[in-house]
């Protein structure tokens, strides 16, 4: 894609205002909206149709509205994630344009490898994991397992299946769904930080029995979920994070195996989608520098040494003084009264 | 390390012990471990990108790595953040040549802005770093930058740091205390 290599001819000269977020790339303009595909937390996606080469692509945009400390870092971690996934599954990041994007995750955020505590409200309330509603920090890939369980059953029932409002409201959903959880099924779910601000003892958290199979078995519009199909969705949807079917465990799972139609590549199904967005191949923004505002001056290898040479000492201890002027330890005394952090509220419509 | 080796024949610490805490994700570990192999290659600085940049000095380098490590410190951040600061200033300066000495905190505290927003909870906001800078930039004159460096890196801000690769042959160990901060002390 060519469009994305404007992004590094990007001056510092910029206006500053919301529709021209990121430097001098394409206006939307460029693009024809077809109709809109979807809203998600952060944004709405449309269809659009690429003027310069007749491509669908789809088109987020962000919600920017009250930002004053820059770009949102939810969108900073989703192109950057986006960016470095390639997978003919997931969506790919072509180019970041005027105000707005193409691409679509949630909030994604690089996996350090062993624990480290992670934002606490995070993943569309109707696909939380009951760890994450109960504050649990250190949640896993299980949590993501529990999201596939909640979208699998929702393309069997035709429905969503726990569509909650507020965060007590999704647990009541869960436990009419599942029965509630009990220190057999989930040992120490008690323990965790949110935990004693749910009341399980309220009637409507007292369900003894998973419902689960009445509630795919009489969906409007939906065919009876098979067997096996229940069984897969119900591995998933498991209250305990540990005993929660894990990637490949749901890939090798009967639902897969004994019944039809079996899996295939991506080729051979037979989509009804109009066409594709084209990925072109290779770096997406591409690399590159540019000269954009600084001093880049002419006048050969040599001249350059000398004013090195010359300048160096003198430059060095003007910037030292620069940076020493406010390298005094009072200096990185907090202004009084002033706001430090900021914390991005990540349900903010 | 040695941009040559391919990235395969590193031997790779397996998690074997670590089966029991699902945080350390023994079920992608390898996997986990070639992509981090792998992506240290692609977030390499170039080592002599200072002769891109005719005004300044290594020198002056270590002036502004002392002021971002002094800030870190102030902002109780976590460690990634100063590692990953430290990569994103090294890399934007060797995509970006002949930047003014007067630009350097500029770019120095963009970086750092930027890290917080990848890997803190919480993000300091503009104006305390116009405050940390004495006044030298407006919070415009950030917010313009922090747009120009994530351009500038085709946002590209995932680096693998000593830190992520500390803790994953710390995990071998079995997670005992007085080593992971013995460990974490040198680091």
């Amino acid at each position: 894609m060519n469009a994305t290599q404007r992004l590094t001819s990007v001056t510092l000269s910029v206006s500053d205002t919301p529709s021209n977020f990121i430097g001098t790339c394409r206006p939307v303009d460029d693009f024809e909206k077809v109709g809109r595909v979807g809203e998600g937390t952060y944004g709405i996606v449309y269809k659009a149709i690429d003027k310069s080469n007749q491509k669908t692509v789809a088109l987020k945009r962000m919600r920017m509205e009250r930002e004053a400390d820059g770009l949102p870092l939810s969108a900073l971690r989703e192109i950057s994630l986006l960016r470095r996934l390639s997978h003919t599954n997931i969506v790919r990041v072509m180019e970041v344009c005027v105000g707005q994007d193409l691409a679509d995750f949630g909030l994604a955020r690089q996996f350090s490898v062993p624990p480290c505590p992670m934002t606490p409200k995070v993943v569309t309330l109707w696909y939380r994991a009951p760890e994450i509603l109960l504050g649990e920090r250190l949640y896993t890939e299980a949590s993501d397992m529990w999201s596939a369980g909640c979208i699998f059953g929702e393309l069997l029932k035709n429905a969503p299946l726990l569509p909650g409002k507020v965060e007590p409201h999704q647990f009541e959903l869960i436990i009419a769904l599942l029965g509630n959880p009990t220190e057999r099924i989930w040992p120490s779910f008690r323990d965790l930080p949110l935990a004693n601000l749910f009341r399980f003892d309220t009637p409507k958290m007292q369900q003894q029995y998973s419902t689960i199979k009445q509630v795919l078995s009489s969906s409007n519009g939906a065919a009876a979920a098979s067997p096996q199909a229940l069984e897969l969705v119900q591995d998933l949807l498991v209250y305990d994070p540990k005993r929660r079917l894990d990637t490949r465990g749901a890939l090798r799972h009967s639902y897969f195996r004994r019944e039809g139609p079996n899996p295939c590549i991506p080729s051979a199904i037979r989509l009804r989608f109009d066409s594709r967005s084209g990925g072109g191949g290779g770096g997406i923004f591409g690399g590159g520098s540019s000269a954009g505002s600084g001093n880049l001056r002419g006048g050969g290898a040599i001249a350059n040494l000398r004013k090195k040479l010359e300048g160096e000492q003198q430059q060095g201890q003007d910037f030292r003084r620069k940076i020493r002027r406010v390298d005094r330890d009072e200096d990185f005394d907090l202004p009084v009264g002033a706001r430090p952090f900021r914390q991005f509220d990540l349900d903010e419509k | 390390l040695s941009s040559s080796t391919p990235a395969r024949k590193v031997p790779m610490p397996v998690a074997k012990r670590t089966s029991d805490d699902p945080m350390l994700l023994s079920e992608y570990a390898n996997e986990i471990f070639i992509y981090m192999k792998q992506m240290e290659l692609k977030t390499m600085p170039n080592p002599k990108y200072m002769d891109l940049h005719p005004i300044l000095t290594w020198d002056m380098r270590a002036t502004l790595v002392d002021w971002l490590a002094t800030l870190h410190f102030k902002l109780s951040l976590l460690p990634e953040t100063l590692f990953l600061t430290m990569n994103l200033m090294d890399r934007f300066m060797s995509l970006k040549p002949s930047v003014s000495a007067e630009k350097f905190q500029l770019v120095g505290v963009t970086a750092i802005f930027i890290a917080c927003k990848y890997e803190e909870i919480l993000v300091p906001s503009v104006q305390i770093l116009v405050h940390m800078v004495g006044g030298g930039y407006t919070s415009n004159e950030i917010l313009m930058a922090e747009r120009f460096m994530l351009a500038t890196l085709g946002f590209g801000i995932g680096y693998n740091g000593p830190m992520a690769f500390l803790k994953r042959c710390l995990a071998l160990e079995g997670g005992d205390v007085r080593l992971t901060l013995l460990a974490r002390y040198f680091s």
